[in-house]
């Protein structure tokens, strides 16, 4: 009896196991320049933010903080423009074309 | 149904082997099917162990003596509860948690981390399956869970009494939690490595779940001291144990990342370290389930002397060396993306502190394995000692309490002396206040003093913060006080989490220096109706009784408390003998915020006298509810902040109005 149910045990951890293998499909698509522009562009926000937030609380000097937020707002606006220059490819790319991962 | 869990076990091996194969055959094929088969056999894994796992719990929980382990874990005198988490009790059960729980970490993290970068499954796939292969390999040939004896005893001979105790039940698991939950950061780090540049190394998509490791060692390490308090009697909760150490290090190694991390965020620098630090604290959890384990040192939790140590040290070098070298070849494609740009800032700050905690952890380490080096080198085992811990933590502790203070002072980037001086200004003059408020009140021990000067200059800082912060929130949007607190730590969680977590620890750090720096205690013998005195308070000791309990015989000592000519009330002290010769200690324990009052019941006489061990520490509260303000803080700051700004929304419309 509890041959019979370690048999069928181990059949259906095969089956559910091995069942992929039957099905081959493409991988899933991800962009990996997209991610690390996302990610600079939120860094650059949030440096944006805490030069702001330290600047309010008395941390952060005046000046430094024009010098910081120029540089910041720079890169900001750096990868803002390679993000829309990325979303302007994707469009003009065709139909069922596969995308840079 | 013992073959049921040999078999899941064996079935898990298998199964765990080959995801290992076929993810590292789908990615080098480039066939997504094969690693999504190797995906779902870790699902087949889980459910296994799963199986096994229940087995094993059947068995326990219905006192099944043909298995040895219940055998060893398991009497009939022995309360359920305590049957069912002997589960962890042993080395064979604890090792099955780990495997277990490694499952449950593993599907979670190719649910979340597989969706949001899918070039990482294969790597992750791997590395959690290598680590399940060990474990597995171990419980199914090594340190078997369920061998069975052909002669099944009437009756089994129980967990060892020190372990019957709420604060043991759960203190192995949320231990384990934290050690195993290690094993994710490192395996999205190799991942990352194996897959290719990713420009963060996975390094910020392990940051979460090296928090809630990083959360679940602090609350392990905290129960761990709790039981150790309430149980065993001698009055601490710390002793630079081994196996306490053992989970030390890597909460060491974790707090640093956490903090460092933080800078390879904002600056995309410090990756090559994050990596570094990642692996190790992966490292020290395994060096760390081998001391528990093992059996090599003398400690009070090594219930076991066992052939492990050859097997866990043998796998901890192919995993170093496995990752490290992956360290090294990615070297160059790991360089910082950008430099300091002032020596004084927040970054430096952190570089210190990381520095400063790598110094405890590698302190730690070496008195760790000293007896272990020594009986090499010499033949003979050479404890260093508490000592020799607190002459080196303790002043690096200070160093790291001035940077909790000094931090959160400093702005990241940049800052000036001039404004440091200002920031300072206030925060300091809080810690000096109280160092002569202090004093004043007749306190001399110049360590304590400074401890306390220190602790109170941080708790400053985050005062200081939480009202500048809400005063600028409330000038931009003219918010109420409460309502600007409450969204100014809503709507920077990690930030103010974190300041949260430093309230906890600074909690921590009073009670650990006012119970180590003035707890008083004196031993004595008393007759009935006779009354010592301790600190503030008097013990009258009413008499001797003794009944059964759990198949253990309990003498209780029945005592008075008094505060002055205050009467506190009755409590008892007991001491309980059990058959197999082990006694445990029931502590009389009353506790305040001001001290606690710990009682111990050291011996009795015929004519019914006791002699009674008195002790007061003082502030062991604070370290409990320190545990309380930690969680909170850690739960803030585990909770996801929304991004900063969404798709299509304005690039930038001031501090107070992104991330909202």
């Amino acid at each position: 009896m509890l041959g019979a149910a370690l048999v069928v045990l181990a059949c259906a951890a095969a089956a559910f196991v091995l069942a992929p293998l039957w099905r081959p499909g493409a991988a899933p698509a991800w962009e990996a320049e997209r991610e690390r522009l996302v990610h600079a562009r939120e860094a650059a926000y949030r440096a944006l933010r805490e030069i702001e937030l330290d600047r309010d609380t008395g941390k952060l000097d005046d000046d430094d903080y024009a010098t910081l937020r120029a540089r910041y707002q720079a890169e900001a606006v750096a990868v803002l423009r390679r993000l829309d220059a990325l979303a302007t490819t994707d469009r003009a790319a065709p139909a069922g074309a596969e995308r840079p991962t | 149904m013992a073959d049921l869990g040999r078999f899941s076990l064996f079935g898990a091996l298998v199964l765990a082997l080959y995801a290992l194969a076929a993810a590292a055959l789908g990615a080098r094929a480039r066939r997504p099917e094969v690693v999504r088969s190797a995906s779902r056999a870790l699902v087949a894994v889980a459910v296994l162990e799963g199986v096994a796992a229940a087995v094993l719990w059947t068995a326990l929980g219905t006192r099944d003596y043909s298995f040895q382990y219940v055998v060893s874990h398991v009497s009939d005198a022995q309360p359920l509860l305590y049957d069912l988490t002997s589960f962890w009790g042993g080395m064979e059960g604890s090792l099955l948690l780990w495997a277990l729980l490694l499952s449950g970490y593993t599907l979670l993290a190719l649910r979340s981390v597989g969706r949001q970068r899918p070039p990482l499954r294969p790597g992750l796939v791997a590395v959690c399956a290598g680590v399940s292969a060990f474990f597995l390999f171990m419980l199914a040939f090594v340190t078997p869970p369920f061998a069975t004896s052909s002669f099944p005893p009437a009756d089994g001979r129980g967990m060892n009494p020190l372990l019957l105790n709420p604060w043991m039940a759960i203190h192995p698991p949320t231990l384990y939690l934290g050690f195993v939950g290690l094993t994710v950061p490192f395996a999205i780090v190799v991942a990352t490595l194996i897959s290719g540049p990713s420009g963060d190394a996975g390094v910020l998509l392990a940051r979460r779940w090296m928090l809630w490791a990083w959360y679940c060692l602090t609350m392990g390490l905290m129960f761990g001291a709790k039981w150790s308090y309430v149980v065993l009697g001698w009055g601490g909760y710390w002793a630079w144990d081994p196996v306490e150490n053992a989970a030390l290090m890597p909460w060491l190694v974790a707090t640093a990342f956490l903090h460092s991390v933080m800078i390879q965020e904002r600056r995309e620098m410090l990756t090559r370290w994050n990596v570094v630090l990642v692996i190790l604290a992966f490292g020290l959890s395994i060096f760390g389930t081998f001391l528990t384990r093992s059996g090599v040192l003398s400690s009070i939790h090594s219930f076991t002397q066992s052939p492990l140590g050859a097997f866990f040290l043998g796998f901890l070098a192919l995993a170093l060396l496995v990752a490290f070298g992956l360290v090294a070849w990615r070297w160059d494609e790991l360089r910082s993306r950008n430099e300091l740009d002032a020596t004084l800032s927040r970054e430096s700050a952190f570089l210190l502190n990381n520095v400063l905690f790598l110094a405890v952890a590698f302190s730690v380490f070496l008195g760790t394995v000293f007896p272990i080096v020594s009986a090499v080198l010499t033949g003979r085992a050479i404890n260093v000692g508490p000592p020799f811990f607190d002459h080196i933590v303790v002043p690096i502790a200070f160093g790291i309490l001035v940077l909790m203070g000094i931090g959160p002072l400093i702005a990241w980037r940049r800052a000036s002396a001039e404004s440091l001086r200002r920031n300072v200004q206030l925060p300091a003059a809080a810690g000096i206040v109280l160092g002569v408020a202090l004093l004043a009140a007749g306190v001399r021990a110049p360590g304590a003093v400074l401890a306390f000067v220190l602790c109170g200059f941080v708790a400053a800082t985050v005062a200081v913060e939480g009202v500048r912060g809400v005063r600028v929130r409330r000038a931009h949007r003219g918010e109420g006080p409460v309502r600007a607190l409450v969204a100014l730590v809503a709507h920077n969680r990690r930030r103010y989490g974190g300041y949260i977590v430093h309230l906890g620890i600074l909690l921590l750090f009073c009670g650990v220096t006012g119970s180590s720096v003035f707890s008083t205690q004196r031993v004595v013998t008393l007759g009935p109706g006779e009354t010592a005195a301790v600190g503030e308070y008097r013990v009258r000791f009413d008499g001797l009784s003794q009944s059964t309990r759990g198949g253990a015989l309990v003498i209780a000592a029945s005592l008075r408390v008094f505060e002055g000519t205050r009467d506190l009330g009755p409590f008892a002290a007991r001491r309980s003998l059990y058959l197999a010769g082990d006694s445990t200690t029931d502590v009389a324990l009353r506790s305040t915020p001001r001290d606690d009052l710990y009682v111990i019941l050291a011996g009795w006489t015929q004519d019914g006298r006791a002699t009674l061990r008195l002790l007061v520490n003082p502030l062991v509260a604070w370290m409990w509810a320190g545990g309380l303000v930690v969680t909170l803080g850690a739960v803030i700051a585990m909770i996801p902040e929304r991004r900063a700004v969404q798709e299509g929304a304005p690039a930038f419309r001031g501090a107070w109005s992104a991330g909202e």
